[in-house]
């Protein structure tokens, strides 16, 4: 039981960074009704530029962070702009190729960086793991949910409190009446793509930051665990990318303990496998659609 | 005063409007029936600057708008209320007026609650589901929605595009005593209706659209002639 429990700490506090990948991937699909395959490889370039910063200029942690953050950014802006601005709505899946596309060019760029395949990246924290009880937390793991927890926050205010978010949420809903409200929804499209990209990267340095190492497969590997999250949870749902994710980290912790590391991606595969069946939409996605349509049916 | 002088608009090499001319005045209700197909929507949406003109000029008070974006149309006192309405069916009532205010949100936020009152108090069973998401109200409230929001952007002129449809006809009857409501306080309308015997009500101004095309300008009197009705239902008869 003790190990249960400690997995499930574990796993809240890994699931809490794979939240925030989603939280990324839920927010675009929300707005665009589309998918973006590079958001992983975006956050990956990003990472890579912080990589070489410490490697060769020995920067610090900070100064690792903000670079990962701004690439980041940077790149999911040039990935909005190729991918989703150029083409317009109603060619989704052009749009998903394009930024599948897009993922081939910035891991190329990424190798040409730094060529080896893997990198050393800076710690996030040198203390000392934190004892209660039977149970100890990893101060990196601590300091990852603490922040993805403030974050969380943040976007939730943002969306629920904010004129951008009134527009955000507006477009996510119906972009013709939101243009018709006077807003310009391609520049809403754009700096949600641009907050979201930002989200990205500063899950991807925690993360990495917690692994103390950085290889090109960080790209496909956060793509991934943000998808699966976001389709456990839900599409376009933020409580759903949260719960998601923690659900993902917590399946992932117990099946590589109990059965070994073999099964860990297997496991999350397989309970994907079974919320698809089970309820296609996700967890919330399913009530929410049912909401959707309950609404639709009357619009 | 809205003014429409031989405005073009096509969809690729399809020309819905071929040379549309005609004037909303001021503080009236303006009404332009015609068939399905005519091109009533497409006039709106150019309006509305969602669509662009290919020749032609629209004017408002005298401003030259048809290169206008619909950011900036709407900043110049020009308010669509969709067809089906569009409200936001997951956002609650509240949030949907505030969307219709959006290009003040965050400059006048007591101004805006005021006018939020202020709906509530013309539309009192909106009041009563303020709180609820807009998508659970039903046809007729989502109707009244869908206006008051368009009426928080502080209109000059308001553009209605088929208020009536797909209403119960008890529902249509108080949304057309809305929108002479709305008259009487000195909002300006432009109607887009294929009800034409309850747009009769209210409308000072009649036109008619078939085919991208002006078939019929006139007062309500001359309407009534019974062709002309027909002809806005079904289209002419052609041979």
């Amino acid at each position: 039981m003790t190990d249960f429990i400690q997995n499930c700490i574990d796993g809240v506090m890994i699931g809490s960074g794979y939240a925030l990948l989603a939280i990324g991937f839920t927010v675009v699909f929300g707005v665009l009704r589309r998918l973006n395959l590079a958001y992983g490889p975006s956050i990956m370039l990003g990472a890579f530029v912080g990589a070489l910063l410490y490697i060769q200029f020995q920067a610090q942690l900070f100064t690792v962070a903000i670079a990962t953050v701004i690439v980041a950014t940077l790149t999911g802006m040039y990935v909005e702009r190729l991918c989703f601005w150029a083409i317009r709505r109603g060619a989704a899946l052009a749009s998903m190729v394009s930024s599948f596309a897009i993922w081939m060019q910035l891991e190329e760029m990424a190798v040409i960086i730094l060529p080896e395949r893997t990198y050393p990246f800076p710690a996030l924290t040198d203390l000392a793991p934190i004892h209660i009880g039977p149970y100890f937390l990893r101060s990196e793991h601590l300091t990852m949910f603490v922040v993805a927890v403030l974050l969380v926050i943040v976007v939730h205010t943002v969306l629920y409190r904010t004129r951008f978010g009134l527009a955000v949420r507006a477009v996510s809903e119906n972009p013709d009446a939101a243009r018709y409200m006077g807003i310009n929804i391609d520049a809403v499209m754009f700096w949600a793509f641009a907050m979201v990209s930002a989200i990205g990267g500063i899950a991807g340095f925690l993360i990495l930051a917690t692994d103390q190492q950085v290889t090109p497969y960080f790209g496909l590997w956060a793509t991934f665990k943000g998808l699966i999250a976001m389709m456990l949870g839900g599409m376009g749902s933020l409580p759903g990318a949260i719960l998601g994710g923690l659900i993902l980290g917590i399946v992932e912790t117990q099946s590589l303990w109990y059965l070994g590391n073999d099964y860990r991606d297997l496991s999350a595969y397989f309970l994907l496998f079974l919320v698809l069946i089970i309820r296609p939409g996700g967890i919330f996605g399913h009530a929410l659609s049912e909401r959707e349509r309950a609404a639709l049916r009357r619009v | 005063m809205l003014t429409i002088d031989n405005v073009v608009t096509s969809y690729g090499m399809i020309k819905a409007l071929k040379g549309v001319n005609l004037t909303a005045e001021s503080g009236k209700v303006t009404c332009l029936l015609g068939p399905n197909g005519a091109g009533k929507t497409t006039l709106m949406f150019t309006i509305a600057g969602i669509l662009k003109t290919q020749e032609g000029s629209i004017t408002f008070d005298g401003t030259e708008l048809s290169r206008f974006s619909p950011v900036k149309i709407v900043e110049l006192g020009i308010s669509l209320v969709p067809e089906n309405r569009l409200v936001f069916p997951m956002m609650t009532v509240r949030e949907n007026l505030e969307t219709g205010a959006y290009l003040r949100v965050g400059k006048d936020k007591s101004a805006i609650a005021d006018d939020v009152e202020a709906m509530f108090a013309r539309f009192p069973r909106l009041e009563e589901r303020s709180t609820q998401m807009a998508g659970t109200l039903s046809g007729g409230e989502q109707q009244m929605l869908a206006i008051g929001r368009a009426l928080m952007a502080r209109p000059r002129i308001l553009l209605m595009d088929e208020p009536s449809l797909g209403l119960a006809p008890l529902i249509v009857e108080e949304i057309f005593r809305i929108i002479e409501d709305l008259n009487q306080t000195g909002v300006t309308i432009f109607l887009v209706e294929q009800n034409a015997r309850m747009a009769l009500r209210v409308a000072d101004q009649f036109y008619l659209l078939e085919q991208g095309k002006i078939t019929f300008s006139g007062t309500p009197g001359e309407l009534e002639e019974e062709e002309v009705i027909h002809r806005a239902y079904l289209g002419s008869r052609r041979e």
